[in-house]
């Protein structure tokens, strides 16, 4: 049952910062070993949506990645593939056909990533000709100028019109925490991003700091707990920005495995969107195989 | 429960090869480690997965008796002893209690199942820090209450209960210390150990001997010490406990 913009604002709950701030915490003094560590790592790699956003990417760059998406580290045998890989939408075609036979899939950024300061028909124009590349996914920035001002029902309105746009592909709406300065707005703008029909909501584009703190996207997920608890409709988490290491990448998981529940522990529903997150996984890995911590140089540059 | 996790978390490191634990405790009656009348033994248990970890002597009246006159006879000497003296064996108890916190911490764990966070940060340096405070307060007294004569008034029975076992030791031992009383303690028959443990302690303190008496057991033991003859608790106080005893006394298990 999706809530008219006005309702959202009444009934999106006040965030108790404080209680966030010592449950995550709390998550964060734990410390995983042995084979759950193991299989935290492997499931952390089979969610990655490996990005590359940046202004000098090349088809030859997007190939590369491409490739390491199904290759990770092919020494270490029963390594999953990543989630996706993350583009610009001119890369889209070039990523589609780099991973045609395989089951990653290919999300593109669109709305005038990053800072979406955008006309609408423009966003819309991005959006569909990402869809027509082929991507399977969208990931688009909410207009953090709009919300801040106020204009609630534009922002919710916009989210509507490109999910329209998607057509099939599923769609990420990135709130940019980092600019919603307090966590009452990022849980109200995961409720309007949710009831105006996300399928994945996003902490960050990776652009600003601070990115995906903990905090803030145990904010988010409390608001996707809530919303299953009303409807049973089940919604994608994805931290962005600022998971470089495994440990960080563990906590997260050890928290949606806490919040949520174990459901939303596949790459259907949570994913990490990192650049530089893989290689520090497979380094622990290639330790856990071999007992040695192995130089930066023996994974892939990326 | 039953249902199968997609990603089971290994379990945390737990050890307790640190800790030491006798197969039987006897009472600790007149700074001796003496069989309990009845013969009589029951067994405490790890409430986590219900295993024993000893057995613990069962005090019947006789033996609530022997403990209260050995307190009787120590009374004089340690009431009199000066303040400052007895200032040290409490300090002396509190840091033997800090160099085996530890081992306090994770025995107080497996005894009652309190989380070891909470035993290890709170009780035990709690407890630890109460025989700090009161051992400074013993040549104080007279700043605290001034104008009233301070004086011991003689045996305290002490019954604790088991949801901060070795805390509530140390509410009650240390401050009876202090003043100049002597002590016969009885911890609750599920919580036992840390508080026999907090006896070996005294006793490695060099305490006059029947000045601490830890005896255990269940409501009968309480029952026999508080309606010893001997008990030197204001009336009234004594009066509504036997109450409570009695009372409790019907229909329950001893």
């Amino acid at each position: 049952m999706a809530k008219t913009v006005s309702q959202l604002i009444l009934d999106s709950p006040k965030v108790d910062k404080l209680g966030v701030e010592e449950r995550v915490a709390r998550i964060q003094t734990r410390s995983l070993k042995g084979p759950s560590k193991t299989q935290g790592l492997k499931m952390a790699l089979s969610m990655i949506d490996l990005t590359t956003l940046e202004g000098k990417d090349t088809p030859g760059k997007v190939r590369q990645m491409c490739y390491k998406a199904h290759h990770l580290h092919d020494s270490i045998s029963d390594l999953p593939s990543v989630a996706a890989v993350c583009v610009y939408p001119s890369m889209v075609k070039f990523a589609k056909k780099e991973l045609r036979h395989t089951n990653v899939k290919v999300a593109s950024v669109s709305t005038a990533f990053p800072s979406g300061q955008a006309p609408l028909d423009v966003k819309i124009l991005d959006t569909k000709f990402a869809v027509s590349e082929g991507a399977d996914e969208i990931d688009m920035v909410i207009s953090r100028g709009k919300f801040l001002q106020g204009e609630f029902q534009y922002v919710f309105d916009e989210i509507a019109q490109i999910k329209e746009a998607c057509g099939k592909a599923r769609l990420k709406v990135i709130l940019e925490t980092g600019e919603l300065t307090t966590l009452d707005n990022v849980r109200l703008a995961s409720d309007i991003a949710i009831h105006a029909g996300a399928d994945f909501i996003k902490t960050s584009t990776g652009k600003i700091q601070p990115a995906a703190t903990m905090q803030v996207t145990y904010t988010m997920l409390m608001a996707i707990q809530d919303y299953f608890d009303e409807t049973g409709i089940m919604i994608g988490m994805k931290p962005a920005g600022g998971i470089s290491t495994s440990k960080l990448a563990l906590h997260n998981l050890l928290m949606v495995k806490e919040v949520l529940g174990e459901e939303w522990l596949t790459n259907q529903w949570f994913r990490f969107g990192a650049s530089s997150l893989a290689n520090d996984v497979l380094m622990q890995l290639i330790k856990s195989e071999s007992g040695y911590y192995a130089s930066p140089d023996y994974v892939s540059i990326d | 429960m039953n249902k199968k996790e997609k990603w089971p978390l290994s379990p945390s490191l737990e050890s307790t090869q640190h800790i030491s634990l006798q197969n039987q405790y006897n009472l600790y009656i007149d700074g001796k480690w003496v069989k309990p009348s009845s013969g009589i033994y029951f067994s405490t248990t790890n409430p986590a997965d219900e295993s024993h970890l000893a057995s613990i002597a069962h005090a019947n009246e006789k033996d609530v008796d022997n403990a209260v006159k050995a307190a009787r006879k120590a009374f004089p000497s340690w009431s009199k002893l000066p303040a400052s003296e007895r200032a040290k064996y409490i300090f002396r108890i509190a840091r033997i209690m800090q160099e085996k916190a530890r081992e306090l911490a994770v025995i107080e764990t497996l005894d009652g199942g309190k989380p070891i966070r909470e035993s290890r940060d709170i009780d035990v340096p709690l407890a630890c820090n109460h025989f700090f405070y009161y051992a400074g307060w013993a040549d104080k007294l007279a700043y605290a209450f001034p104008n009233r004569k301070i004086e011991p008034l003689g045996v305290a029975a002490q019954i604790i209960p088991w949801n901060f076992p070795l805390l509530m030791a140390a509410w009650k031992i240390a401050p009876a210390l202090a003043t100049g009383n002597t002590v016969v303690l009885k911890p609750a028959e599920s919580t036992s150990l840390t508080a026999l443990k907090l006896a070996e302690i005294i006793d490695e303190a060099g305490l006059p001997k029947g000045v601490v008496n830890i005896i255990t057991g269940f409501g009968d033991t309480g029952a026999a010490m508080v309606n010893h003859r001997f008990y030197t608790c204001r009336e009234n106080y004594s009066k509504s406990h036997r109450w409570n005893i009695k009372k409790s006394n019907l229909g329950t298990r001893w």
